[in-house]
């Protein structure tokens, strides 16, 4: 079974094969054998070369958590019914230009206006959650392209508030 | 002794109080907004009553809404848990008008108190020092920058009404005053509902040590010493810690004479904490937290009081059952907060479904939680979800045992916060004591997750498991639209 997965914008191809307890995943860096146990909960002991590991692994939507001695890693999959869109997504992964709203909140204050040129954290607007204000700043020298939200706004995480041009 | 609590409050406090009052043999009525209908604390409490919409200003902060659920349900008492209204000298008021027991201070010692400004004054009249500043009768801006050149730079702007950080802010010249005055306001004004803000000379690297007390309605005052709370981030606690490694026995003395005294002049009843700053040998009260305190669980450890009990009989009109000499702490104990946060991207709360939770069961650990695997976290909230505690014989196993809690300690589906917290603890600076408010942005400032590294197809091989239908069936439960909360509760008790 041929599996996709998407770990800080780079697709990792895995060629999965299990046999009873054995799993073993072909990768281009080589092949890697498990002998695994099936705690229940999404956890798991994976053993191999005479090493015992936990982990967790849960399937939540578009990702896949995974948890192993305390680090944890988010892969995201890949859409299998809209190729463009992946590629969109893979694209944009890491595209700082669009300041979006990493979690849902209300807008308190916006800072900056369209035209307007922002230095390195900058702060662009402020964000209430949680009864905390987080300030969203400027990744980067920018100009403001486009301002899509308006203080006192409720807006969901991912929505893109600020549009931005880097400016090199 | 009290028939019936309303535990006007959610979260890990709440199961906290619920449980205090199960062991005396009190039900418990627990409220809650439509946000928390499954939350822990409602799962758990003998009786649950909505009290209204997410929002806290339309539910947890309703006092309308909490006493006519206390009436309705028969309740002789209220229990206000920390935030919220706990502060509320009103709330209090309210409560007594409405012929019930407030469980904590009388409205007048929080309404003294609660005011930073009022209890400043107090405490320059006994004789406590106190940290210059002072407030700007008129309100006025420009009132505000002559204040501020008089005290010096850097400068902090605090809430008058405030607490745990919200409403606060460092000014380290004057360009930035007038921002953060109006910032500080509007988050004081949001949280607190009162807008007034004052200034205080910022110390550069304080400590944070608090004094727990604890006194009845006979003249009874006793301090239960010391907790170091150093750690902060965003000028909220995330590890506390008792003793604290800067007092010496003279000065143990000096500041827990100070915090009865500061407690007496209030008429203080139940429990509360005096917060001091701490800097080169000198303390300087900074203020007093009218009500049980997140961090009380590692005193609890260390002198073997149970706080809530105390708090319930102190309501019930019973005499303290110690003196002063009667409380020797033993030991040392550690707690770490467990928040929603993300600190890698300047500690932002998270929210969203927990898919996955393990917490760790071993000796001489105690956690007060308010989360379970499948369970939502608001975004309405503070995003505390649960407090891990640690004794040992000393600050070495406390620590350790700590850290090991920690990496056992597995939550999948938010950010939060304990990778963070274990590379705090295993800090060689924290190891060696040397704590100050500023600890994390001087020794962790640019801190980010560890990435997975030569385990990546461990990790790989997680998710191809996690990819299988047949081994998704425990996640598919949490991550399934509509399902009953007693399926996903299975293994809890209820």
């Amino acid at each position: 079974m041929d599996y996709q997965f998407v770990l800080n914008g780079q697709v990792l191809a895995v060629k999965a094969e299990r046999l009873g307890d054995r799993l073993t995943l072909s990768m281009p860096t080589g092949n890697h054998v498990f002998d695994l146990v099936d705690l229940g909960n999404g956890e798991f002991l994976l053993r191999s070369d005479g090493a015992q590991r936990k982990v967790v692994a849960i399937k939540a939507s578009s990702k896949v958590i995974v948890l192993t001695d305390c680090i944890t890693t988010t892969f995201d999959l890949p859409s299998s019914k809209d190729g463009d869109h992946f590629g969109a997504e893979h694209g944009e992964h890491g595209d700082k230009s669009k300041v979006v709203a990493p979690m849902p909140g209300k807008v308190v204050k916006v800072l900056v206006e369209p035209g307007q040129t922002v230095e390195p954290k900058q702060k662009l607007l402020i964000v209430e959650a949680m009864k905390m204000e987080n300030p969203l700043v400027a990744p980067f020298k920018a100009e403001v392209v486009k301002v899509n939200c308006i203080a006192g706004e409720l807006v969901d995480s991912d929505k893109i508030l600020i549009e931005l041009r880097q400016i090199t | 002794m009290l028939k019936k609590i309303l535990i006007a409050n959610r979260g890990e406090i709440a199961l906290r109080i619920m449980r205090a009052a199960r062991e005396m043999n009190i039900p418990t009525v627990a409220v809650y907004s439509e946000a928390d209908s499954v939350a822990l604390h409602v799962l758990r409490a003998d009786e649950a009553v909505l009290i209204g919409p997410p929002p806290a200003t339309e539910s947890y902060l309703r006092i309308d809404k909490l006493i006519a659920a206390a009436k309705q349900t028969g309740c002789d008492a209220v229990h206000p848990g920390y935030g919220f209204l706990a502060e509320n000298a009103d709330f209090a008021q309210a409560v007594v008008d409405a012929g019930l027991i407030f469980i904590g201070p009388s409205a007048e010692s929080i309404r003294l108190l609660g005011n930073k400004l009022g209890a400043r004054e107090m405490m320059l009249a006994a004789q406590v020092p106190i940290v210059p500043g002072g407030e700007v009768k008129s309100g006025d801006l420009e009132d505000f920058v002559e204040l501020a050149r008089a005290i010096g730079y850097p400068v902090l702007v605090k809430a008058a009404s405030g607490g745990g950080g919200k409403g606060m802010r460092i000014v380290p010249a004057e360009e930035q005053l007038l921002e953060s005055v109006e910032a500080a306001r509007r988050e004081a004004k949001s949280a607190f509902s009162d807008p007034t803000v004052y200034l205080e000379r910022y110390l550069e690297r304080p400590r944070h040590i608090e004094f727990q007390v604890i006194a009845d309605s006979f003249g009874n005052t006793v301090h239960l010493y010391e907790r170091e709370c150093s750690i902060q981030r965003r000028h909220q606690k995330i590890i506390e810690e008792t003793p604290s490694t800067a007092l010496t026995p003279e000065l143990r003395q000096q500041m827990g004479q100070a915090a009865v005294a500061a407690a007496k002049a209030a008429r203080y009843t139940s429990a509360g904490t005096v917060e001091f700053l701490f800097f080169e040998g000198h303390y300087y009260f900074l203020e007093v937290n009218t009500r049980i305190q997140v961090e009380h669980p590692i005193t609890e450890m260390t002198t073997g009081i149970d706080l809530v009990k105390e708090q319930i009989r102190i309501a019930s009109g019973e005499k303290l059952s110690f003196a002063q000499d009667d409380i020797h702490p033993r030991g040392h104990a550690t707690e770490c907060r467990i928040y929603a946060e993300d600190p890698a991207i300047g500690f932002l709360p998270s929210a969203g479904r927990i898919h996955y939770l393990n917490e760790p069961s071993v000796a001489n650990l105690r956690i007060d939680s308010g989360i379970y695997s499948g369970c939502d976290v608001p975004i309405y909230y503070d995003p505390i979800l649960s407090k891990v505690i640690a004794y040992g014989k000393d600050r070495e196993e406390s620590t350790e045992r700590m850290i090991l809690a920690l990496r056992d300690y597995c939550i999948l589906g938010i950010k939060n916060n304990v990778r963070f917290l274990i590379d705090c603890l295993s800090h060689p600076e924290y190891r060696n004591g040397n704590l100050f408010t500023g600890f994390i942005d001087q020794h962790l400032p640019e801190w980010s997750e560890p990435e997975i590294g030569d385990d990546l197809p461990l990790a790989l091989a997680g998710a191809v498991l996690a990819m299988s239908a047949r081994q998704i069936t425990g996640a598919e439960v949490t991550t399934g639209a509509p399902v009953s909360v007693w399926e996903t509760l299975g293994r809890w008790e209820l």
